[in-house]
């Protein structure tokens, strides 16, 4: 096949499509709904914010939703370049999925890491009990609807019961193209008490000068069974010309615990959406999430925790520094539900404003119907601190460096919680680099000695939400 | 623990109603264009407030509901009388005054409130303002403090300039109603650097079933001067659901210090849907302080539009809601201007399955640099079945604005029950001290008496909440 226009996705194209995948019939049932329902569905859901709904400019008209094969050789060499000892990673060039070759160990104990096309293909059954019970259902959202309509890549994650995994699991997604789309749904499930980490990148080797509009639809969703742990790391800088729209939920039984940790840099419009269940007593859930603006992005966000076992505790905090013409719009809100007793919520938006034309929209909502809560909430539109800035060039350390330094320290508490060195260095360097204006992939893969003296390393358990003087 | 006894507020008491036949003008139920005209004609006034009704119930028709907010769907605009006056002359002084009505402010212990501190008095009945009283001195500094009917006849050129500048009825739906079938309220003008030391002062009523009061108060505060006027209410219960959608405009010029008091206890029936807005220009300063404890709904966000430099507002907001009441309230600042601050501060309880609700908005438009902000409100749930949301808008198009915003929302600490018990208070007393000091930034902006109302009447709601 070998075009796809958004536009033309009718109910025979999907099924045309359907099949050449080789897909079973509840799949291919599944992406008509979902196709039906991205029709249907109006841009925002929630009449709290009907107000800012808005894609002009995100023109999904033109974009195909078929990949440009990429070159084995260019494979070759960025491989070479973000391939690390330290984590697993399979990785996605456009269409092309390269899965890592995982260690007896692992498969042993019955771990799958793998892309989950093959996943589906391998497990039909299990993946049809999956779909019927998402957690993300094609109702909730136009765009995860979009996206469950034409997914074609990403990844399938399970670790079984008592397994803790120190290795990351990495997904690394490299898209160049122009006018084109990728739809990529990932499915993760952490089985009882197991523990591990999952870090999403998404890169482009070319950051600007496209100039047809693409496209990203990322769909993630992480099952967390009871006492397991999972971190979700996920960094974002794809070229200038992407649209993105992310949607990221997971859903915790007893006593598990997500840390989502999300770095927002590339794109032209992106739309996120990240939300926290916690259905079992004594669940944890921390949505952590940073946004940098720069030119004319445009950041809709949305970052929900919702309570609904007793003992729960979330936290959600959203930092956003926006530069010179760039929008940003958090929206979030912690609900919490009538049995969520003895829970404890806490919501945080801080916004750093550095353009007269720059702009930033804070919404943090709470939604609650029972009295054992702990529940705050805060939001703040601030400059960088004059004092910092001073302090910083009274140790002589010149004025833009200083400012680079605390911009940079400003990302920290999410930033620090990327459990793999490497790559928060590659995102402080990223910033970094957004900083000065610089748009280039492969400087953001050379690490300057000299930030490794200000960052020290192995004091990332911090613990940003604890220090809040509410919590004395 | 102490055994759980329901006690909820009495208001049969304040269930006094008085016959209906000496109602003058008596209008048959429900909302037509001829209607609004005879209300205009009864009035007596002029062409362009007549077109100004027409155009605002047009658009009544045209706007839908809005969807956010409480539930409204169960209004019924057919159902409601759209004006009403109980006598056509109005009084003087207080002998003037009808009988019955005054057999009804002595129920509520109005009068008393009033002769101690007030200086002006218009107290509303029904839908006109029956009793009104100017202190002399007032007048002589060229005050004027009307109701707004009179106004638009006496002083019709300054009201024409002024009125439905701030609120248009285009605004929304329930400015649109009121704008069409609006009836009494207050006028207060106050000349350029003139100081009103006594707040001014009217009470509200509502009286007829299924009636509702369209009020229309219109506050200019010219260069300068310094106003602080006061508004409660109190009403009988009905079995079917009232309305009341008051229009409040407040206007203070370069310098001028308003502030506005409400203390709302509409009862368990009302809907209460009022649109309050204020436009600040340079050096001036508006406060609203706004108390709402009664109704089945209120949906109230006083704003306040800062449009000059170093503009000052202050939105102070409480909210009690108890069973089957649903407080949405809130308020708004805009920031249009440089050097421009303004600090939100709301706080509101819910019990026995009430529902509160903060809806807010802070703007701050592209060019007010300097603009610095606080927001912070506060919710406390007495118990498990009540709930409360909290919905902050923020929207900042300068670059080097300071805006905060924080919420709590929590359940009264055992520790803090505790101390107080173990110093002798029985559970009863030290739940309502807790909630009396949650509310304290509110009650220590409110004059004596008010405050003291307040608080008994915030023990008495928590009667029963022990358990």
């Amino acid at each position: 096949m070998s075009e796809l226009m958004i536009t033309q996705a009718t109910d025979e194209s999907i099924e045309t499509f359907s099949k050449a995948r080789q897909e079973p019939t509840w799949l291919q049932e599944f992406r008509a709904k979902s196709l039906k329902l991205f029709l249907e569905l109006p841009v925002e859901l929630s009449n709290l914010y009907t107000k800012y709904a808005d894609l002009t400019g995100v023109n999904l008209e033109s974009i195909n939703t078929v990949l440009p094969e990429p070159k084995p050789l260019e494979i070759e060499a960025i491989r070479n370049k973000l391939e690390t000892k330290a984590a697993l990673t399979i990785y996605q060039f456009g269409p092309k999925t390269i899965c890592p070759v995982l260690p007896e160990a692992l498969k042993k104990e019955g771990v799958i890491f793998t892309d989950i096309e093959t996943a589906i293909h391998n497990d039909p059954e299990i993946f049809r009990t999956y779909f019927l019970e998402k957690a993300i259902q094609p109702e909730d959202d136009k765009f995860g609807a979009l996206n469950g309509a034409l997914f074609t890549s990403g990844i399938y994650l399970y670790v079984p019961k008592g397994i803790e995994i120190i290795v990351p699991f990495r997904h690394v997604t490299m898209l160049d193209a122009e006018g084109c789309g990728l739809f990529s749904q990932n499915a993760i499930i952490a089985d009882n008490r197991s523990k591990f980490t999952i870090v999403e990148e998404l890169y482009s080797k070319q950051l600007t000068g496209q100039t047809k509009k693409s496209m990203y639809s990322g769909l993630s969703e992480v099952h967390l069974r009871e006492g397991a742990e999972v971190t979700y790391a996920s960094i974002n800088n794809l070229a200038s010309n992407v649209n993105i729209f992310s949607n990221k939920k997971s859903v915790g039984a007893k006593d598990s615990k997500i840390v989502w940790s999300s770095a927002l840099l590339g794109g032209a419009y992106i739309r996120s959406r990240l939300e926290s269940v916690m259905e079992g007593s004594g669940a944890t859930s921390e949505n952590i999430e940073v946004v940098f603006g720069a030119g004319t992005q445009r950041f809709d966000t949305v970052s929900n925790i919702t309570h609904i076992g007793e003992n729960t505790t979330g936290h959600a905090i959203s930092k956003g520094v926006v530069k010179d013409q760039a929008r940003a719009l958090f929206k979030g809100m912690i609900r919490i539900e009538k049995n969520a007793k003895n829970s404890r919520a806490y919501l945080a938006e801080h916004g750093m404003i550095l353009g007269k034309e720059a702009l930033a929209d804070a919404i943090p909502g709470l939604e609650i119907e029972t009295n054992e809560v702990k529940a705050t909430h805060s939001a703040s539109v601030a400059q960088i601190n004059e004092e910092e800035t001073f302090y910083l060039m009274a140790r002589g350390i010149p004025e833009n460096d200083a400012k680079k330094l605390i911009i940079v320290g400003f990302f920290e508490p999410v930033v620090e919680r990327i459990p793999v060195p490497e790559i928060a260095r590659r995102i402080r360097r990223i910033i970094d680099l957004k900083w000065t204006g610089i748009y280039d992939f492969y400087a953001s893969l050379t690490i300057p000695a000299i930030d490794d003296e200000y960052y020290e390393e192995g004091q990332k358990t911090r613990d940003i939400f604890e220090g809040h003087y509410k919590y004395r | 623990m102490a055994t759980k006894q329901v006690v909820d507020i009495d208001y049969t008491k304040y269930n006094f109603r008085d016959s209906d036949e000496s109602y003058e003008y008596k209008f048959p139920k429900g909302l037509t264009r001829e209607v609004v005209e005879r209300i205009s004609k009864i009035k007596k006034e002029p062409d362009w407030m007549r077109e100004f009704r027409l155009r605002s119930y047009d658009h009544f028709l045209k706007r839908p509901l809005p969807m956010w907010g409480g539930e409204l769907t169960r209004l019924k605009f057919d159902d409601m009388v759209y004006y009403a006056s109980p006598t056509e002359k109005k009084s003087r002084s207080w002998e003037d005054v009808p009988p019955y009505i005054k057999d009804t402010f002595d129920k509520l212990g109005i009068p008393e409130a009033e002769r101690k501190f007030l200086g002006g008095v218009g107290a509303q009945y029904e839908s006109e303002v029956v009793y009104h009283s100017l202190r002399e001195d007032l007048a002589k500094k060229g005050v004027l403090f009307t109701d707004t009917d009179t106004a638009l006849r006496e002083y019709p050129e300054i009201f024409k300039k002024h009125f439905a500048t701030v609120v248009p009825p285009e605004d929304n739906k329930f400015a649109a109603l009121n704008s069409a079938v609006w009836s009494g309220g207050s006028f207060i003008y106050v000349p350029e650097g003139v100081s009103v030391d006594v707040p001014l002062q009217a009470y509200f009523r509502i009286n007829t079933a299924n009636m509702g009061q369209f009020e229309r108060t219109l506050i200019i505060a010219d260069k300068n001067s310094r106003i602080h006027y006061i508004e409660g209410c109190t009403a009988p219960i009905y079995s079917t659901e009232s309305l009341h959608s008051a229009v409040v405009e407040i206007i203070a010029k370069p310098g001028a210090h308003v502030r506005y008091t409400t203390i709302q206890n509409w009862s368990n029936d009302v809907y209460n849907l009022v649109t309050k807005r204020a436009y600040a220009y340079a050096d001036s300063t508006v406060e609203w302080v706004d108390g709402n404890l009664g109704s089945k709904l209120t949906m109230k966000y006083p704003s306040i539009y800062l449009l000059g430099p170093r503009a000052k507002g202050e939105i102070l907001s409480v909210a009690f809601a108890g069973k089957g009441q649903h407080q949405d309230a809130g308020g708004k600042v805009v920031h249009m201007a440089p050097y421009t601050t303004s600090r939100i501060t709301s706080k509101s309880i819910s019990k026995a399955g009430g529902r509160t609700t903060y809806r807010g908005l802070l703007h701050v438009a592209k060019g007010a640099t300097g603009v610095k902000s606080t927001v912070r409100c506060d919710a406390l749930l007495m118990d498990e079945i009540s709930r409360t949301d909290t919905y902050p808008y923020n929207e900042i198009n300068a670059d080097d604005a300071t805006i905060t915003h924080e919420a709590t929302v929590g359940k009264i600490g055992e520790d803090q029950l505790f101390y107080l018990m173990s110093r002798g208070l029985s559970e009863q007393e030290a739940l309502s001290m807790i909630v009396m000091g949650f509310m304290e930034p509110f009650t220590k902006e409110l004059p004596m008496e008010y405050a003291i109302e307040l608080n008994r009447l915030i023990q008495m709601e928590m009667a029963g909440s022990v358990g």
